[in-house]
């Protein structure tokens, strides 16, 4: 299905139920993040290093946001314009848009700091290394780190990954809670 | 150039939608220019992540100073404006929070008292439907009862209700522009608890729901993505003769009107009375008093949540809450601090967002978050204390260096609670998790300091060096030019603000409408 194929009300529709427009071979394609992932679709405003480092993390800091698509819902907002953009980031008054000056910087920020701690990537660290860069980052007490504020970078990714986990109609489900999304009225007023 | 117009209201939120209606029954023509997106309550879908197209986004507000007042969480944009994802709770201002500085020597005075504004709070509750008890709600000043009944209280809300009794502090149903039952031919609520993602269904009284289809009905026409720019005045500067905008496409375009509203929510209209400085005004239109965009106000909050044995099903509900206490309205009620706090208690809350399970312990990650969203889901409880800030000068909106893509310089917040909220926050949280640990809580904490409403910057007064506008919303200097919304507050009380900006906007659109031949001409 393409963007041609639908209206505006039902992508409204299936955004809220978490698919998203993705670029396939130029084509629009309407697909979860966790598709996109599925599919490898290739990444639009992160460079692949980038992506794979954010699933990795993100991954660690809530299980299973890689294969939920975290790094494809990422790079499809970074497309997006700040008024439009569905990260919870564009909340903080600490982030200013473009946003994706806020991930670049924080991925490479985590890059460094683990190569500067543990002379490594952050994908080959054990699960007790991820656990301790993991609470440094969130005590804002990481060495080498020239990024955004070390929390703030922590809560973002952790925020995208609850919300490709658990924010979509499959996340509640997950939970046992009901999604219980608005019934329309039968009359406008 | 479009036609003239009688009314050019910029904003579509609240307190434009009041009066877009008001002045499009009375009569006259009205154009509402709004920066954002033409939306309507079909364009609405029940999702967190889907909702953060409500908020603000651009141009980008600037915040300094040593506490944010988060601008892009509370502000909107787009048909409805910041009143899309509001939650709908609407307690009255108290009369004492109208005299501060009569009564107490302490913060500043509103141009009237309470009861001048009392019959416009009661025509707004008639027009939109507030849920609520008004016997039960013990604090409550003198008013016309609620016209519906309460809202659901479920095992949340009862849950919470316990720890208040066993405190022994009161609790009430909370007041909440939310439908009970149906009324006026829209439905009643379903308590699925998407309040913050808009309501389509028209239960939450949201502009898209009561005054926007008013004013529309009585022929006034909305136009969007048109970014408004400056007050256009006449030569001598002593009257405003239009507006200047910008469409999507960049092309700019002048409004003329007899009359100029600026609704554009508490940041936006300093900015654009700043921006339309000229010779005649070189410090910024209507600021012959040096105070546009100073006195901005926030309430300093605390989300206190709670885990429980029992079962809270919290994700039912409305996202304001389902009960209420204003025991510690009282301003010098807790020692060491002056001014007023309270309580909406029972939260609808969801899984993820600011204020989902989740960030509720934003320190929990890896399997231990599984187990605490999985615990959470049923378990969690959560209510959020609202605490007064003083008017200071210094806190304030002001032009930023930075310019946004229609070469308009972008808005750039000051602010700094004063050591009064502050302590207020701290008495807030340790009263809160005290609560609900009473609850029944197997553990209990809070948040950290957040801001919550964003009033004052072009503050009301009689004495037009010491305001920008009068009682009526008027700018002193300007007579047919009015500000509509919370910016007109002088004080912030600890309330919600929405209902009293809907009753100032009322109070001054009626105001303009039968005085508007010697407004207007």
């Amino acid at each position: 299905m393409t963007l041609d194929d639908i209206n505006r009300r039902k992508f409204v529709r299936n955004t809220g139920l978490g698919v998203l427009a993705f670029n396939t071979g130029g084509i629009p394609t309407l697909l979860t993040p966790q598709q996109a992932y599925a599919q490898s679709v290739k990444f639009s405003h992160l460079a692949q290093a980038d992506a794979a480092l954010l699933a990795a993390f993100a991954d660690h800091l809530l299980p299973g946001a890689a294969a939920n698509g975290i790094a494809h819902f990422v790079d499809h907002q970074l497309g997006v314009d700040a008024q439009e953009c569905l990260l919870m980031c564009k909340y903080f008054p600490a982030i200013r848009a473009p946003f994706d000056v806020f991930y670049q910087t924080g991925l490479a920020a985590l890059r460094q700091a683990v190569k500067a701690q543990y002379d490594g990537v952050f994908e080959a660290l054990s699960a007790a290394e991820k656990d301790a860069l993991t609470e440094s980052l969130w005590r804002g007490q990481v060495d080498k780190w020239l990024g955004p504020p070390p929390p703030l970078f922590y809560m973002m990714v952790r925020s995208d990954a609850v919300d490709v986990v658990y924010g979509t109609k499959d996340g509640f489900d997950a939970l046992n809670i009901p999604y219980m999304a608005h019934i329309l009225p039968q009359e406008k007023w | 150039m479009a036609d003239k117009v009688d009314v050019v209201v910029v904003g579509s939120g609240a307190a434009g939608s009041v009066f877009a209606a008001t002045m499009a029954e009375g009569g006259r023509r009205v154009l509402v220019l709004e920066g954002g997106k033409s939306r309507t309550l079909d364009d609405l879908y029940s999702s967190q992540i889907w909702a953060r197209r409500l908020k603000w986004g651009a141009p980008t507000v600037e915040e300094a100073g040593k506490h944010p007042v988060w601008y892009n969480f509370n502000a909107g944009h787009g048909y409805g404006g910041a009143a899309m994802h509001h939650y709908g709770v609407w307690p009255r201002y108290h009369p004492e929070d109208m005299r501060s500085h009569t009564l107490y020597g302490r913060a500043l005075d509103w141009p009237f008292e309470y009861d001048v504004l009392r019959p416009y709070y009661d025509q707004v509750q008639e027009d939109v439907g507030i849920s609520g008890d008004a016997e039960a709600e013990i604090w409550r000043p003198p008013g016309a009862p609620y016209p519906l009944p309460p809202i659901w209280v479920n095992e949340h809300g009862q849950t919470f209700a316990k720890g208040f009794e066993a405190m022994g502090l009161h609790t009430s149903p909370i007041p909440i522009a939310v439908l009970s039952r149906a009324y006026k031919g829209r439905p009643a609520c379903i308590s699925d608890g998407w309040c913050d993602a808009g309501c389509p269904t028209g239960a939450l009284a949201n502009p898209l729901a009561v005054y926007i289809p008013r004013a529309v009905a009585a022929g006034a026409v909305l136009q969007a993505e048109s970014q408004v720019t400056r007050v256009v005045m006449n030569k001598r500067g002593d009257r405003a003769i239009g507006v200047e905008y910008y469409a999507q496409d960049g092309t700019r375009h002048v409004q003329e009107a007899e009359t100029v509203v600026l609704a554009a929510f508490t940041v936006e209209n300093p900015r654009i009375l700043l921006n339309s400085a000229d010779s005649n005004a070189p410090s910024g239109l209507a600021n012959s008093s040096g105070l546009v965009g100073r006195y901005l106000l926030s309430h300093a909050a605390v989300m206190v949540y709670g885990m429980f044995p029992q079962v809270t099903n919290s994700f039912f509900g409305t996202t304001g809450g389902q009960l209420f206490n204003q025991d510690g309205y009282d301003k010098h009620s807790d020692e060491g601090a002056y001014g007023s706090r309270q309580w909406e208690i029972g939260l609808a809350t969801k899984p993820n967002d600011l204020l989902g399970i989740a960030m509720s312990r934003p320190d929990i990650y890896g399997d231990a978050l599984h187990k605490f969203m999985h615990d959470g889901a049923r378990h969690i409880g959560s209510m959020v204390g609202v605490c007064e800030d003083q008017p200071n000068f210094d806190n304030r909106v002001e032009l930023s260096s930075t310019k946004d893509r229609f070469g308009m310089p972008q808005a750039r917040t000051v602010y700094q609670y004063s050591d009064d909220a502050l302590k207020l926050w701290e008495i807030s949280a340790q009263e809160g998790v005290a609560i609900t640990k009473a609850a029944g809580a197997t553990d209990a904490w809070h948040g950290p300091l957040g801001g919550q409403h964003i009033m004052g910057g072009t503050i009301m007064g009689l004495d037009p060096a010491r305001s920008v506008v009068n009682q009526f919303s008027q700018t002193h200097d300007v007579g047919n030019l009015f500000i509509g919304g919370g910016g007109v507050f002088p004080t912030s009380s600890c309330v919600n603000s929405t209902f009293t900006l809907h009753a100032t906007s009322l109070m001054s659109a009626q105001h303009l409408r039968d005085h508007w031949s010697a407004i207007a001409t």
